[in-house]
């Protein structure tokens, strides 16, 4: 048929595209993260031993705690706020079309410069959030110099940005959602809060993975966020994976061993989402 | 259509309730991008003071915006095309060929060995995992090598690899979900796909053309990490600006400001103009 | 015949022409490119160059491309581009602790040869401060034309520490005259005093010193500066236990965690008390502002606030401002002999980026290139640069200083200062600071610029903010780093860092010392 030929040249250039493009990359680096290649010697190389000095790297093991931690805190905000939001929203009252198209524009600036609309919005002194905590008589939070608070800082930001596509996809799962159930439970007598939990939670769980999934892929490539607000400070409290591999690579310029660090970042991002998938799978194919 | 649960659930009480969810979400949505307005709006002094209301508590000023014009003009405008150029030329590339490979994943059916279809589309999928520092040296060198360092063509390249992946996909679940009888009609009337494509179903896709389009003209508009690695000179885009900002002279806020909202203006305004196109473009592919 | 005559003529005027031409122009048709850190048209570092460019390019026909970039880019963007050999670059213009890195791959040019060329303009090494003059060499051999020199002085408020009722308050509680600290207790004693209470009536407490401890930015500087007369110990050579702070060259033994730092980070620590809580997050310029604007007693910091001093935009304290070299340690640690010894010792510091032009190996217009750097050295229009103030070329050249401050060595004229804006005595007690603290100081601390400085400055950086939020004790912090910095030194090869850091420092070469002309 027609077709066969046809289908290959409609495929072939996005893939021909990805091939080219990334997955030469990709094997260069792959190549680089076995040798040992810095600014005083030249290639050579080593082996696995890069990715020894990685599995034991303390400041790597930071890296991945804190970024960890920064998903695990963004995902779950965004998550519960996004959720809470649209559920409020997604009647048809007055104010929530004003607030559906307000609430792209966060979606749509520039973590860089959203990081340094930060420094200007989290500056201790002369700051606007300084300013209302100081009207409201609280006491004066450290935003960025605290190690303990400058990952809040960051998490801030992120769900500053980040919420209004969570809103914006449980509004829509909100929608499609079938209405019988919910009917059916509170017609069996079932509370507000029984007919959330067990009826409609359960309902919009493929909704709310995938949007997990695509949230834990971005949340954890967080570099520009980082660089442009803390550098990584105070101390190492918000040295993102990515930024210390950049770090390695472009500052300190050990492109081996960063090319390695690169591998073992990858490697764990795959296996994260691999498990997010499989529970996405199973929970469309349940719903 | 309402139904038993909204019913149930509007009391009087109520109502003022979600009034004041919506003005605390508003503001808190507005405020910083606001802040930022104001802040570029005051003389340097005035910017240490916790102010907010132009006219009323201070007088506005447009002096900070001219003289970033005056000072750095020739960068804010080379800077501005360059996002401009690179934006749309890396949009429009990835729409074009990911609209062709989403169609043959909706339409057609592969089979290579054990692969299908639906293994290419994960296989896009692990493309959008791919964090962009991993690739970013191996890149640079890549692009070095073809003499494409600094080059408007070598960071479109980047970002269309980038946006391509997510085009793919979302163009793809834009098919699926286009019915098949119209094109199946026009086939029997001997149409060749090509011509089914572009002027049967693109049309029917257009709302989901803008919105992916869009994205991806946002990602690539406001993209950090390849601008920052891959020019220097000839081909910088706005982020870079701001990235220069610091270490200039100190706690400029009436000259950050400026540059924040150069970066942030126009993708959010593009963005608002177009939100219908694009809740629907974000929506898709994760809702079924 | 006639004609023929004429048109030999001709040609040879033609021809004297064009030498004439070529001599006046060497270098017609060629185009440099210059990286240079991204202070803008008229500002720092970058400034200078576009004022002169256009009367360089008329004098010698060349084109000067300046590519501007910011400074934590800087040092990426350039080993980017030599390590991959791109050589979008002619010349740069980086922070002097990437020097190693550039010396060991032999990507910088040696401008020995030029200097007394004739073709070039002239400028003369020697008129650089002697501890400064070594930051423009490797090994003995001159890579650098002058431009900046760095190094932290003390500042303070002339008219606090003269007001009568803050001095008579200081002795009651103190035993001694109020002044601008010249001994670390004296420095510890005033920012105590000033600090955390309203001396300036705007209604807010104020602070008696601001240092910038952000990491990953510039504090660690400030530890550097502080530190010095704690460890560097007087002696006529260069040797294991004398003139050295960061190791010891013989073995390359890093001795960041010797009796003396540790000593030292102590009573940095208590020092950072004395100013505000914010400061930890704090990175240079922020830092500027609050001993600017008058809201604080002291900080010390490189030559900027001098000059940002006699801007209205940016300073209150125009007229106020005095300055003096960096605290002088009563005690410091002798490794020789395992002992504290008790005496003042005066140590002075290079710290900073002492910015000059370099010529890339890479470049095909070197000489274009080197012709720039000599051109902006030539002393009058350098001297002329320095006075700007919004250059950010501090003074460090014997021509800088006027006499008044300089034991009667220095040629410059203070009435060029003053045209610039500064105010007089603002610009005598800042001309002094540095003239005693690149002149007349006991010894100097070396600065680190061989292969793997950032890393190993980073690991400094990192354990100094952990002992400053208490999370690390002093020790704990710098054994810390000790340790690190084995590793690093290791893994970079022992062997090749000892042999730059002894090239670096000129180990077994006489101390840098001012002989008065």
């Amino acid at each position: 048929m027609r077709d066969e030929r046809v289908k290959w040249a409609f495929l072939l250039p996005a893939v021909g595209w990805i091939l080219t493009f990334t997955v030469y990359p990709l094997v260069y680096s792959l190549t680089l993260s076995f040798q040992d290649w810095n600014l005083t010697s030249p290639p050579r190389w080593v082996g696995f031993a890069n990715y020894l000095r990685a599995l034991q790297d303390p400041r790597m093991h930071n890296a991945l705690r804190i970024t960890g931690f920064f998903v695990a805190a963004t995902v779950t905000v965004e998550l519960v706020f996004g959720f809470a939001l649209a559920l409020v929203f997604h009647r048809p009252i007055w104010g929530s079309r004003a607030l559906r198209a307000v609430v792209v524009a966060p979606l749509f600036t520039s973590p860089i410069a959203l990081a340094f609309l930060g420094m200007m919005l989290f500056h201790e002194e002369d700051g606007p959030i300084a300013h209302l905590l100081r009207m409201l008589g609280l006491p004066r939070v450290h935003w960025l110099s605290d190690p303990a608070t400058a990952l809040g800082s960051l998490i801030l930001l992120d769900v500053w940005q980040w919420t209004p596509f969570a809103f914006l996809v449980f509004l829509a799962g909100l929608t499609g959602v079938p209405q019988e159930p919910i009917e059916a439970a509170i017609v069996d007598g079932a509370g507000r809060w029984a007919v959330l939990r067990h009826v409609l939670l359960p309902l919009l769980a493929p909704v709310a993975v995938t949007t997990i999934l695509f949230k834990f892929i971005y949340s954890v490539k967080v570099f520009d966020l980082a660089f442009g607000l803390t550098g990584g400070g105070p101390a190492i409290s918000t040295e993102v994976l990515a930024l210390y591999i950049h770090r390695q690579g472009l500052e300190f310029f050990n492109l081996g061993y960063a090319s390695a660090l690169s591998y073992v970042f990858l490697v764990l991002v795959v296996l994260g989402c691999t498990v997010l998938l499989l529970r996405v799978r199973r929970l469309y194919e349940v719903a | 259509m309402k139904t038993r649960p909204e019913v149930a659930l509007r009391r009087n009480g109520e109502a003022f309730l979600v009034g004041l969810v919506l003005v605390a979400t508003l503001v808190w949505v507005l405020f910083p991008l606001y802040w930022a307005l104001v802040t570029s709006l005051k003389e340097p002094t005035e910017t240490f003071r916790p102010t907010f209301l132009p006219f009323l508590q201070f007088p506005p000023t447009l002096g900070n915006w001219q003289d970033q014009f005056r000072l750095a003009g020739r960068d804010i405008l080379k800077d501005l095309s360059n996002s401009l150029l690179v934006a749309t030329s890396s949009a429009l590339l990835a729409l074009w060929i990911g609209s062709l490979a989403g169609y043959a994943l909706a339409r057609f059916s592969f089979q290579v060995g054990p692969i299908r279809n639906h293994d290419i589309a994960s296989w896009f999928l692990s493309q959008v995992v791919i964090p962009p520092v991993v690739v970013v040296i191996p890149f640079f060198i890549f692009m070095q090598r073809l003499g494409l360092l600094d080059t408007h063509l070598g960071l479109t390249l980047a970002h269309t690899t980038m946006n391509l992946p997510l085009a793919t996909l979302l163009m793809r679940d834009t098919f699926l979900g286009i019915p098949v009888e119209v094109e199946e009609a026009a086939l029997v009337d001997g149409a060749s796909r090509w011509t089914v494509l572009w002027r049967v179903v693109l049309p029917l896709a257009a709302p989901a053309l803008v919105s992916t389009g869009i994205l991806a003209f946002a990602f690539s508009w406001n993209e950090f990490i390849y601008a920052l690695t891959l020019t220097f000179e000839r081909a910088t885009t706005i982020p870079l600006l701001i990235a220069g900002a610091k270490m200039s002279q100190g706690i400029q806020f009436w000259f950050v400001s400026v540059r924040v909202l150069l970066a942030l203006l126009p993708p959010v305004l593009l963005a608002l103009s177009v939100q219908r196109y694009v809740v629907r473009g974000l929506t898709l592919g994760a809702v079924r | 015949m006639r004609a023929k005559r004429w048109g030999v003529l001709v040609l040879l005027v033609l021809v004297l022409a064009g030498l004439a031409l070529a001599a006046a122009q060497p270098f017609a048709g060629r185009t440099v490119t210059l990286g240079v850190f991204a202070g803008g048209t008229r500002g720092a570092i970058s400034g200078p160059f576009y004022y002169f460019r256009s009367a360089w390019e008329q004098l010698t026909g060349a084109r000067l491309n300046i590519v501007e970039i910011p400074f934590d880019q800087l040092p990426t963007k350039i080993k980017t581009d030599l390590i991959t050999r791109a050589g979008r670059f002619d010349g740069f213009v980086p922070c002097a602790n990437i020097y190693g890195d550039l010396v060991t791959n032999n990507w910088i040019v040696p401008v020995d040869p030029w200097i007394r060329d004739p073709r070039f303009p002239r400028w003369d090494p020697n008129d650089m401060g002697p501890p400064i003059r070594q930051l423009y060499q490797w090994g003995g051999k001159q890579y650098g034309a002058n431009y900046d020199a760095d190094a932290w002085v003390l500042y303070g408020r002339r008219d606090l520490l003269n007001d009568p009722k803050e001095k008579a308050a200081f002795r009651a509680k103190y035993g001694y005259d109020l002044r601008l600290p010249r001994t670390i207790k004296e420095l510890l004693d005033v920012s105590e005093f000033f600090n955390n209470r309203d001396w300036n009536g705007d209604g807010r407490p104020d602070f008696g010193i601001v240092l910038p401890l952000k990491v990953s930015a510039q504090g660690f500087f400030f530890y550097l500066a502080f530190a010095a007369p704690y460890v560097v110990v007087p002696g006529p050579a260069v040797d294991e236990y004398h003139n050295v702070f960061f190791f010891n060259p013989r073995t390359m033994e890093p001795i960041i965690n010797s009796p003396g730092h540790v000593k030292a980070l102590e009573d940095y620590i208590r020092l950072t008390k004395n100013g505000p809580r914010a400061q930890l997050g704090w990175d240079l310029v922020e830092s500027w502002d609050p001993f600017l604007k008058g809201n604080a007693a002291l900080t010390y910091s490189p030559g900027d606030i001098g000059s940002l001093s006699k801007n209205p935009d940016r300073s209150r304290i125009k007229g106020k401002l005095t300055a003096g070299p960096m605290p002088a340690s009563t005690e410091y640690y002798d490794r020789q002999s395992n002992r504290w010894v008790q005496k003042l010792n005066r140590v002075g510091n290079l710290l900073g980026c002492s910015w000059h032009g370099l010529v890339s190996s890479l470049s095909r217009n070197k000489e274009t290139i080197y012709h720039l750097f000599a051109y902006m050295a030539e002393r009058p229009r350098l001297f002329q640069i320095t006075t700007f103030g919004w250059a950010g070329v501090d003074p460090g050249k014997i021509y800088d200083f006027p006499p008044e401050v300089s034991d009667g060595q220095g040629t410059g004229s203070i009435q060029a200062y003053i045209r610039q804006g500064f105010d007089r005595q603002d610009a005598l007690d800042w001309l002094s600071a540095y003239w005693q603290n690149y002149y007349k100081m006991d010894a100097w601390q070396e600065y680190l610029r061989i292969p793997g400085a950032p890393e190993l400055i980073n690991s400094l950086d990192l354990h100094l903010s952990q002992a400053l939020v208490g999370k690390e004790t002093p020790k704990q912090a710098l054994d810390a780093v000790a340790k690190e910095w084995n590793d690093i030194v290791s893994k970079l090869g022992r062997d090749k860092l000892r042999r730059a850091y002894q090239e670096s420092i000129g180990y077994g070469k006489p101390a840098p010392r001012y002989r008065p002309r």
